[in-house]
């Protein structure tokens, strides 16, 4: 992607003046994002234009220290003024009573007091988890091309076939890798860091991965995801940090809650099956329950997180543009497919099915036609290795045509 | 950063849902608290502020109109606060003073790209330097613009210019500083 925008920026001149660099709202958020992309745009803007390098790095670092003049309250701070809003709240809607009511007011702002602390409380604590996930996120952005697992001293492992399963003994410290079924790979957790750091797991697209942790739950991996857990875990839960798809197989133990954390929500279960889709890139975050219960929690709510208990069979839908969440009863094979090696549809529109492939190879794929993208299809779809297998399938089931345009872009018409 | 959310949360709030003023909260503390410090620089009065903006729109709760600037209205509320207060506390020579004085270094940051070098820290010596040269008006447009990531709009309804007039200040800005980063040393 990164490389077509600079294809598209060569073409059509660019002003590299530093004030017009400043000015170029697309070339600020680049900036600002940051990352190995920003920085390979950079290197190739300079290469461009070296005669403007002083232009461009003056820009840059002006972006980066105004930015860097934005600063964060921690969440003990931010909740102590909140609590100061609230309690003012609070008497507005008191003081027009009358004076006979006093002590009543009183016990009622000390209770509402209580109960705004503890929801405070939750809010920060879960956003702190999700910050020290995130870090690690952050610090890692490269772009794998095989699956990748980290180990408490951050050496990287990879591996080297689709499907391959990773295997942690109860103690976490040993590991063992099974590719292509056979081929036994042992690894060792360094001892003394065990504890406190965490490992990581890196799907890249077109792959999946199985994952069994140190207490026996086991994790599929769909592509283009990333899970970050503790090789042993310690302390009251089991917390674990998603990005991409997983479908969990939770070892039950009810003293030790198992607890999903993705951006948007949160799942927290004793023992249990389900999915949970939470890709950074789409408007929804999902959690299919298919055996067992589990309590979804939303998270950027700072009162009352709203928490639902899900059935089995049922599935929470949180929209991220609208922060609202629905319940529904779904068909579990539509939502959970993908870790057997193929995708289950019923009486789902073409382009849903689209999405869902472009999603597993990060391959972009047009259907040319409103009509010809919404006709319902049912049936299964193979994820084979090759991503042409799977377009020419894909096409073959819809009855279409597939052609390709002048940038090797799949587009299926009737 | 999506605009279609903090109107939600504002429509929200004024048809009474008292959930909804606790996300606008969180959406604007962090750019509020980045302003008012660079207003005035004493921890305590911003957040003392931050917590009367927030208190005052409980109490005009239902004479509040449906603005589709809220970020503006709520840190221009922020920026006449802490001026009320400064006032009320007779500290009124300070405030010519202190509003974007130059005090700050635009300083440090960590990053990777091509931090370190030396050439770094000579260019953010200098950017500084271009940034000091710059009216206080200037400097907090500048601030507005790119800390705080305001749109034209938002900084004309701040400062209280026309858009083209906020537009101009932002270029200007820039060129000056253009000029006094590149400019020929003297002989």
């Amino acid at each position: 992607m990164s490389i077509q925008i600079i294809y598209y920026r060569s073409q059509n001149k660019m002003n590299i003046e530093f004030e017009s660099l400043l000015r170029d709202e697309s070339f600020v958020d680049k900036i600002t994002k940051g990352g190995a992309e920003a920085e390979q745009y950079v290197k190739n803007l300079v290469l461009q234009y070296p005669e403007k390098k002083e232009d461009i790095l003056f820009a840059i670092q002006f972006i980066k220290s105004t930015t860097a003049e934005h600063r964060r309250l921690s969440g003990d701070e931010a909740s102590e003024i909140w609590s100061k809003i609230r309690d003012r709240q609070k008497l507005e809607k008191i003081t027009p009573e009358k004076t006979n009511r006093k002590i009543f007011s009183t016990i009622w702002k000390v209770a509402a007091g209580i109960v705004i602390l503890i929801g405070l409380g939750y809010y920060f604590h879960s956003q702190s988890d999700l910050r020290s996930f995130k870090q690690i996120v952050e610090s890692s952005e490269k772009v794998y091309e095989e699956g990748v697992l980290i180990l408490s001293d951050g050496l990287e492992h990879k591996l080297q076939k689709n499907e391959s399963a990773v295997e942690y003994d109860p103690s976490g410290e040993e590991i063992f890798i099974t590719e292509a079924g056979n081929t036994e790979k042992k690894l060792k957790n360094p001892a003394n860091e065990r504890q406190k750091n965490l490992n990581q797991i890196i799907v890249p697209f077109g792959r999946r991965h199985c994952i069994t942790l140190c207490d026996g739950t086991t994790v599929q991996l769909n592509s283009g995801s990333q899970l970050i857990f503790p090789a042993n875990f310690t302390g009251n839960n089991r917390k674990v940090y998603l990005k991409g798809e997983g479908y969990f197989e939770v070892a039950k133990n009810s003293a030790m809650p198992f607890v999903v954390i993705t951006d948007y929500l949160d799942i927290d279960v004793t023992g249990t099956i389900f999915n949970i889709s939470a890709y950074e890139d789409e408007k929804t975050a999902s959690a299919v329950l298919v055996e067992g219960s589990v309590n979804v929690t939303q998270k950027n709510k700072l009162f009352s997180n709203p928490k639902y208990t899900l059935e089995p069979g049922q599935g929470y839908f949180y929209s991220i543009n609208t922060s609202k969440a629905t319940v529904n009863k779904v068909d579990i094979i539509n939502y959970v497919g993908w870790k057997d090696g193929w995708l289950q549809f019923k009486d789902q529109p073409l382009i849903n099915i689209v999405r869902r492939v472009e999603k597993y190879y990060n391959k972009e794929i047009l259907i040319k036609g409103e009509e010809l993208a919404n006709t319902l299809i049912s049936g299964k779809l193979v994820l084979s290795d090759e991503f042409d297998d799977a377009v020419i399938h894909l096409a073959k089931t819809v009855e279409g045509h597939l052609n390709q345009n002048e940038k090797q872009i799949y587009i299926i018409t009737e | 950063m999506s605009e279609p959310n903090e109107l939600n949360y504002w429509r929200k709030f004024l048809r009474g849902d008292s959930e909804a003023l606790s996300n606008l909260y969180l959406l604007f503390v962090d750019d509020l608290y980045s302003y008012g410090i660079k207003i005035y620089h004493d921890e305590s009065l911003v957040k003392d502020s931050i917590q009367d903006v927030f208190i005052g729109l409980i109490e005009k709760q239902d004479k509040l109109s449906i603005s589709s600037n809220v970020k503006a209205y709520i840190l221009k509320s922020l920026r006449n606060k802490i001026l009320e207060e400064l006032r009320t506390q007779n500290r009124r020579n300070e405030i010519k003073n202190l509003i974007f004085s130059s005090e700050e270094n635009y300083s440090g940051y960590a990053d990777t790209l091509f931090a370190g070098s030396e050439e770094h820290h000579n260019r953010q010596a200098i950017l500084s330097a271009a940034l000091k040269n710059l009216s206080k008006h200037q400097r907090e447009a500048i601030f507005l613009k790119y800390t705080n990531n305001c749109t034209y709009e938002q900084i004309a309804e701040i400062m209280e210019i026309s858009i083209p007039s906020a537009r101009t200040l932002i270029y200007r800005s820039l060129k000056q500083m253009k000029q006094f980063v590149f400019k020929k040393p003297d002989k």
